[in-house]
């Protein structure tokens, strides 16, 4: 199967989990996934932590032992839900149908952003779509996985990636033309 | 025999392959064979998809560029090493393991109450400092900005509060504040924001909870951390930072 070459490894001997492996191999790219949902790089870190702390506790209750990966990602976007649950709010996304076709400024809009700026602006999709959003871009996983973890239709995945995609687009290419997420130095601007 | 239909508009096809993965992960997933053909024989389509697997590629690559803090393995090897695995009973062995604390109790009342925990101020000093070398900052019940609102809400989760603070923090921001449990006895801790943005932490205890202590004017050093206890109102309160001596000295 698909997956077993990627399982294999973050098991011992006995067949049970590898921790440590487990956190090698998967510790960078929750942290990210966290960073795409705190409020900083504090609030990230403590939800990767716990999140591990998480596992430690429950590891021997996890019988597919394939899942471990959408388990984490799950567990840690359950773990923020449950600590900001009433807090967060939400930025209102304005549509702009002006930008909805700039496909290819978006591109250039990447190009000049960091990974913490991309964030950013990930973090400012519509919330209906951004949870698929971050799964795809975060966490790397398949239509099929994000409809399983999400608990949603295949094509309700396949809209939300859509549109979601098309609003970050939007976004991006809002925040160049407004000079909102990076102002570059004159001098880089002027190369340009 | 009616012949199946193979074609599918450009809007079908890119609602699609916004799922395709840049990497190229589902290249063999029957879900995308015929956009890809479509892709495949359509300009306008394969012009839209290339640029859509270049922006999804660019997104991707600037995203793995994140790097989490350098402690925040070590953080988490120390987290797993504490976690105790939880274990599900049946209701059978939930009320056999009911009835054995209850009997557990009845035992240990009597004792309980003719011995206190030993409370020792060293001891506070060093666990505290530990507990905040660990890892991460701990994370905190709530976040305030102001000292006033720290102490509305310990106030009203009846954790130690310090009556009164050193002239230098009465107008520092705060980040928020958490109690826990320490031997047994609530603790309070306010983290402080300072100029330099490092933080300062206080943390109060009531004190007849501790054992008759006497108290050195200095500062203290614990696993590089600077501390400074006061009496005051039947609290104590210590104070912890990562700064200097000297900025020490200029809040407390």
């Amino acid at each position: 199967m698909e997956w077993s070459l990627e399982v294999a490894p973050l098991l011992t001997v006995n067949r049970e989990l590898d921790l440590e492996a487990i956190v090698d191999r998967f510790h960078q790219p929750l942290y990210r996934f966290a960073l795409s949902l705190a409020r900083d790089e504090i609030e990230a870190a403590d939800l990767t932590q716990q999140t591990f702390y998480i596992l430690a506790q429950r590891s021997h209750q996890i019988r597919d032992h394939s899942k471990v990966k959408s388990w984490l990602y799950t567990t840690l976007k359950r773990e923020y839900l449950r600590v900001v649950r009433a807090q967060t709010s939400h930025p209102h996304v304005e549509f702009r149908p002006e930008l909805h076709d700039s496909k290819a400024p978006a591109v250039d809009a990447v190009r000049r952003l960091d990974g913490l700026e991309v964030v950013a602006a990930l973090k400012q999709v519509d919330p209906t779509y951004r949870a698929a959003v971050e799964l795809f871009y975060l966490g790397d996983f398949s239509y099929k996985e994000i409809a399983e973890m999400l608990e949603i239709p295949i094509g309700t995945v396949m809209s939300r990636l859509s549109r979601g995609k098309d609003q970050l687009k939007e976004i991006l290419t809002a925040a160049i033309a407004e000079n909102k997420i990076i102002p570059l130095p004159k001098d880089e601007e002027a190369a340009h | 025999m009616k012949k199946q239909r193979t074609e599918i508009t450009n809007e079908n096809a890119k609602f699609i392959l916004s799922a395709y993965r840049a990497s190229g992960a589902d290249a063999q997933d029957p879900t995308f064979q015929q956009a890809l053909k479509q892709a495949a024989r359509d300009p306008e389509l394969a012009a839209w998809f290339s640029a859509q697997r270049d922006f999804d590629q660019l997104v991707s690559e600037r995203l793995s560029e994140i790097k989490p803090p350098s402690n925040l393995r070590s953080a988490i090897f120390n987290g797993v090493k504490t976690a105790q695995p939880v274990k599900r009973f049946t209701p059978r062995v939930l009320l056999a393991i009911a009835a054995v604390a209850v009997a557990a109790a009845l035992v240990a009342l009597p004792m309980t109450m003719t011995k206190r925990p030993v409370r020792m101020l060293p001891q506070f000093q060093q666990d505290v400092a530990a507990m905040l070398t660990a890892g991460p900052i701990p994370k905190l019940d709530m976040n305030a900005d102001t000292f006033a609102e720290v102490d509305k809400y310990l106030d009203q989760v009846n954790a130690p509060c310090a009556p009164s603070l050193p002239v230098g923090l009465q107008n520092m921001p705060t980040v928020g504040a958490k109690t826990f449990q320490w031997k047994g006895t609530t603790v309070s801790l306010t983290c402080f924001r300072l100029p330099s943005g490092k933080l300062l932490h206080l943390l109060v205890i009531n004190e007849k909870d501790l054992q008759p202590f006497h108290l050195r004017g200095g500062i203290v050093e614990i696993n590089g951390w600077r501390m400074k206890c006061q009496r005051a109102g039947g609290k104590l309160l210590m104070f912890m930072t990562r700064e200097t001596a000297d900025q020490v000295g200029q809040y407390i």
